[in-house]
């Protein structure tokens, strides 16, 4: 399991690497058609409207580990607001699951579930009018799952072992906090990618009379602190933000 | 403009791909899997004789070894009930200056499997409901915390 586990990772650093080279050169092309049109200093005064842009979008990372063999994993679907290109609230929802045959021999099967996230990410180049953002920010997730635990044994080193048992199916309802950051680029007209890295830490894990979770829907597997996210989003620019940056090239 | 968020890709990258081989990294089972019922031996009466050291058998162990042999911690003893029934009778050998007194000692409980994590496994917790003793020496017996789990902590104590 631990090796499948390796060759995922390997394979998932060879995706990162990739998918970086394309980006960063669709972020040199898109540098090189804006330093035409403007010049860099005088874009700093640049105004932003309030509602400047909406973007709806998706999470690659964890269905693209799935698919390639990855135990567990989850699909969600992301709705962000651009306020003055400075703040974005983001919701996002979507469902995961998880069936693991553990080499200890207990199996765990976590059946789709759905999770809800909720957050708010700064740019930190609200100033500029770069073809992308860096961002920083917080998310809070919520997932309520159910989970059914197979062949538990219980060993000592002084009484006999017990016979292999089943758990009744177990109900959990998990919350947790992330704070990160990352980036997003701007591609081909709307399309933007972008990487997120979140250090993230459940605020209430759920556990049971009898159970720890194993797989968090929208968390990802207990007790691993670190999620990355590979994102595609289409940007819809408001009307009067069009507006403002048509204002914006007359003027230069 | 360009350099820098060139450099700030390229840092990013390098953060993405640490943490990717960080997670490669199989940190195996770091907690206990076995669930220890501790607790302590005290001296109820000023006045009764000292223990030297003590030893603890479980009665119907297939192997008939010994829990704890020669122990001299009165104070922190950790004992291993039986998963596989709803109590464990024990069998306690007190060894003082010039005799060794024994007496029995039965913990009565219910017994709930508990799974871990996936690298630990499961384990047995056990919620004490009742401890019975013989007389010779044991006096009184008290549950200080009827929950036996993976973590330490108290949970009964037997008085001499």
């Amino acid at each position: 399991m631990r090796r499948k586990l390796i060759s995922n990772y390997i394979i998932s650093i060879l995706l990162l690497l990739f998918a970086f080279s394309s980006v960063s050169a669709q972020q040199q092309e898109q540098e090189a058609k804006f330093v035409e049109v403007v010049n860099e200093e005088k874009v700093d005064s640049i105004h932003h409207s309030f509602f400047k842009s909406f973007a709806i979008g998706t999470n690659l990372a964890s269905p693209v580990m799935k698919a390639l063999g990855q135990d567990h994993g989850d699909f969600e679907i992301l709705a962000e607001l651009n306020l003055m290109n400075r703040f974005f609230p983001e919701l996002s929802f979507g469902a995961g699951d998880g069936h693991v045959f553990a080499d200890n021999g207990i199996r765990i099967d976590v059946p789709y579930a759905f999770f809800y996230r909720g957050g708010l990410h700064y740019n930190f180049l609200h100033k500029k009018d770069t073809p992308g953002w860096v961002m920083g920010g917080i998310r809070y997730g919520f997932s309520s799952y159910k989970s059914t635990f197979q062949n538990l044994v219980s060993t000592d080193d002084y009484w006999p072992s017990t016979s292999p048992t089943d758990l009744p199916e177990q109900k959990f309802n998990s919350h947790w906090l992330e704070v990160g950051g990352g980036i997003r680029v701007k591609c081909y007209k709307g399309l933007f990618l972008g990487w997120m890295v979140y250090y993230k830490w459940l605020v209430k894990q759920g556990a049971t009379q009898n159970a720890n979770p194993w797989y968090i829907p929208g968390y990802g597997v207990n007790g691993n602190n670190f999620n990355i996210t590979f994102n595609v989003l289409y940007n819809i620019e408001f009307k009067k933000a069009k507006e403002d940056n048509k204002n914006i090239q007359l003027r230069y | 403009m360009g350099k820098f968020i060139r450099n700030i890709l390229t840092g990013f990258s390098v953060v993405v791909i640490s943490l990717l081989m960080v997670s490669c990294d199989d940190e195996g089972c770091i907690e206990s899997v076995v669930s220890y019922a501790a607790g302590s031996i005290d001296n109820s009466d000023a006045e009764s004789a000292s223990v030297n050291s003590f030893s603890v058998w479980g009665i119907g162990q297939e192997k008939d070894s010994a829990m704890l042999t020669n122990s001299t911690s009165l104070s922190g003893i950790e004992i291993l009930l039986n998963p596989n029934d709803d109590y464990t009778a024990l069998k306690f050998n007190f060894n003082m200056a010039r005799d060794t007194i024994s007496d029995t000692v039965t913990f009565y409980y219910k017994t709930r499997d508990y799974f871990l994590n996936i690298d630990c496994g499961s384990t047995t917790f056990f919620d004490i409901e009742t401890i019975l003793h013989t007389g010779h020496f044991i006096t009184d017996t008290e549950i200080i915390n009827p929950e036996v789990t993976n973590e330490k902590k108290i949970n009964f104590k037997l008085y001499y």
